[in-house]
């Protein structure tokens, strides 16, 4: 996972977060806004503000038309009873001032429809009451006069009565509308917040799972890391700051022999750093804490000593590297044990100087014995030289030749032997050149010819190098190589034929020599083994 | 001299228990009748119905208290007999009131609506007592700043004025 995923996820998820969170806020300031105009249309409607204002309209029409009543009623009779008259006509003044001291009467005259006809009331009741209270005898006078009076006022108190009953069922339904309205936003705002928190939710779930599948990835990741470092083959010791172990893995145990349990906690310098070291690993972490500057960590290899729990030293090869975690800076090595790696080396340079020596050894012995061993030789077969053939007899003659050519095949023979050390030496010089083939054969041939026919062996030679006679070689190995041969050919063949060819190969710079012979020949196993080079 | 011991508390026990049930028969009413009490009631003082004129009401309790109304503007000071106290004087623990004023409005009020603290009978507002023009001479009136729940529809019906009949139905 790449570093900006977890950033940009955690930032898009804290963006969704605010927005949610200001709608939230959002909609509660809302809903206690609501709440307290909720709270004031409750506490209007806790206490009733009028009694029925439809009753008292009516009772104004009735009274009214109960005091016509009363009056026609006293009019039609010789000695009227004005009991009833006057008590009527209190009746309906009560009531007027009932509906002039209700709100409905407020509301009318602010209105403006009504104040023209309740000002007509108002006239009709200053000058009744005025008939009214007077004495029996003026009253039964005005009886007809308050008649007339009340018949006029009839229509007016139906119109108060009729505008009076529209505009209070208008307010009714004015009310009624206003409370379902406010009703009607509250359960949508909670609604809303229903549906925020829902969303919240599914949000929180979200959240939730990748969280879960975050754990679930670092727990895996944190499995195979844990696989790796025990798996290793390397130790992988993990240390803080004060030199302390945290973590030593199985092939660390392998190594330096300390069980997990032991280790874990203890101290580097205690257990696994040398004693002749251990100043040196204390001031090494000492400077590193104070001023950083690693040396040794994030270095790469570097080639130190450990100290096993059976207190053997040896060599490590280790690579630190520093990293951080919860606790702080912590410090993770890998440790190899290279004391096999490093007795192998050693082995191998005994071996080479060894072999230097040898080789040493050889060529001093080489130099010596070309002198030492030739020089008596020499001196013996020159001192031979010098006898005089004439004056020994011939028994003595013999015995001389017989010296002669042992001495000459014992330095034929110390020859070789030096002659094969200096080749195995490498000391060889090889020199170039020119010469003619057919005569170096001719040559050879003719100095082997007595003892060839000497054994009753007929030795001949051919040559054919095309009209190519000239070859570049070092010619005196090269006469020393076919002498041997022809000289082994000769040796081990009797009453044979010995033949010598040269032939210069087609297409090529080389030429081929052939010595063939009709002898004894070689055995196949030690064919082998002298053909093996 | 044991015999007249005993009359005399015999005498006293019946007078306190006159006294304590207070279901004696009223006196005849010596002014104008205002209230006229009917129905299943004890006491009565004509044939079968109560007749109260304001010295009879007077004398069954007085009870001040001051509260605004919606028929009036600011704060008034009622004086009245409670409710409970008639009632009691007529022996009347349940049942429903039919009151009736005098333009023929009626309401039922139950019993249990009158309690000690509860509705009064006023007679006289602010210290004089009402005319007909006036809401008077009787008004039932509860004490409605005292308590939100007399600020109802359903009291304010209740709240009978121009009262001058009773009758208490079973």
């Amino acid at each position: 996972m790449s570093h900006n995923e977890p950033e940009r996820y955690s930032r898009a998820a804290k963006l969704g977060v605010y927005i949610a969170v200001f709608v939230v806020v959002a909609a509660c300031a809302i809903i206690v806004s609501l709440n307290f105009k909720v709270r004031d249309k409750i506490s209007a409607f806790a206490s009733a503000k009028t009694d029925s204002l439809q009753w008292s309209l009516a009772q104004f029409d009735v009274e009214l038309l109960a005091f016509q009543n009363a009056v026609a009623g006293a009019l039609h009779t010789s000695n009227p009873s004005l009991v009833e008259v006057r008590r009527r006509y209190d009746i309906f003044y009560s009531r007027v001032e009932t509906i002039r001291s209700s709100a409905l009467y407020k509301t009318l005259i602010e209105s403006g429809s009504s104040a023209d006809q309740l000002s007509r009331v108002d006239g009709f009741l200053s000058a009744a009451t005025h008939l009214i209270d007077a004495s029996d005898q003026q009253l039964v006078e005005a009886l007809p006069d308050l008649a007339a009076r009340v018949e006029e006022l009839r229509p007016v108190v139906r119109n108060i009565t009729l505008s009076g009953i529209t505009h209070f069922s208008g307010n009714a339904d004015l009310q009624r509308e206003g409370v379902v309205s406010l009703l009607s936003l509250v359960s949508t705002i909670t609604s809303a917040i229903i549906v925020v928190l829902l969303l919240l939710l599914v949000l929180l779930l979200r959240v939730n799972r990748q969280a879960h599948k975050k754990t679930d990835e670092q727990s895996q990741m944190r499995s195979r890391l844990q696989a790796v470092v025990s798996t290793s083959l390397d130790a992988v010791i993990v240390a803080d700051l004060e030199g302390r172990i945290l973590d030593f893995n199985e092939a660390a145990e392998e190594i330096f022999g300390y069980p997990r349990a032991e280790a874990i906690g203890a101290l580097m310098e205690e257990l696994i750093v040398p004693e002749h070291l251990v100043d040196a690993h204390r001031a090494g972490m000492d400077r590193y804490r104070k001023t950083g500057k690693p040396k040794v960590i994030g270095k790469g290899r570097v080639q130190l000593e450990g100290r096993r729990r059976s207190g053997e030293v040896f060599p490590v090869e280790l690579s630190i590297s520093s990293a951080r975690s919860a606790e702080g800076e912590i410090f993770v090595s890998f440790l190899r044990d290279i004391s096999p790696r490093v007795a192998a080396e050693k082995e191998l340079i005994k071996a080479r100087d060894d072999a230097v020596a040898g080789e040493r050894a050889k060529a001093n012995f080489l130099a010596v014995m070309s002198h030492e061993m030739r020089t008596p030789l020499n001196g013996l077969l020159g001192t031979l030289e010098l006898l005089d053939m004439e004056t020994v007899t011939e028994r003595q003659r013999n015995w001389l030749d017989i010296i002669r050519s042992s001495g000459q095949q014992l330095l034929i023979h110390v020859n070789n032997v030096l002659d094969i050390s200096r080749a195995d030496a490498g000391k060889i010089e090889v020199v170039s050149e020119e010469f003619s083939v057919t005569k170096l054969v001719s040559e050879l041939v003719e100095s082997q010819r007595a003892l060839a026919e000497h054994r009753g062996n007929l030795i001949s030679y051919a040559v054919s190098t095309n009209g190519h006679d000239r070859c570049i070689g070092d010619i005196n190995h090269l006469r020393q190589v076919l002498l041997n041969l022809i000289g082994n050919a000769v040796k081990f063949t009797r009453d044979g034929k010995i033949t010598i060819t040269a032939d210069r190969v087609e297409h090529d710079a080389m030429v081929e020599f052939r010595i063939t012979d009709t002898g004894i020949g070689i055995n196949d196993d030690d064919q082998a083994r002298i053909f093996e080079d | 001299m044991k015999l007249f011991a005993r009359c005399v508390v015999f005498c006293v026990f019946a007078a306190a228990a006159a006294v304590g049930t207070g279901a004696h028969a009223l006196d005849a009413p010596k002014g104008d009748v205002i209230l006229t009490v009917s129905g299943e009631i004890t006491g009565a003082n004509a044939s079968d119905s109560a007749q109260f004129d304001l010295e009879l009401l007077q004398n069954l309790g007085s009870k001040t208290f001051k509260t605004s109304t919606i028929w009036t503007s600011g704060v008034q000071t009622f004086t009245g007999v409670q409710l409970v106290d008639l009632l009691h004087s007529m022996g009347v623990t349940k049942g429903t009131m039919r009151a009736s004023a005098i333009n023929d409005y009626s309401v039922d009020i139950p019993v249990s609506d009158a309690v000690d603290g509860g509705p009064i009978i006023a007679y006289e507002i602010n210290g004089s007592p009402m005319s007909i023009r006036d809401k008077g001479p009787l008004w039932i009136v509860y004490p409605y700043d005292g308590f939100v729940e007399y600020k109802a529809e359903q009291i304010y019906s209740r709240s009978i004025w121009q009262l001058d009949r009773i009758e208490i139905l079973p």
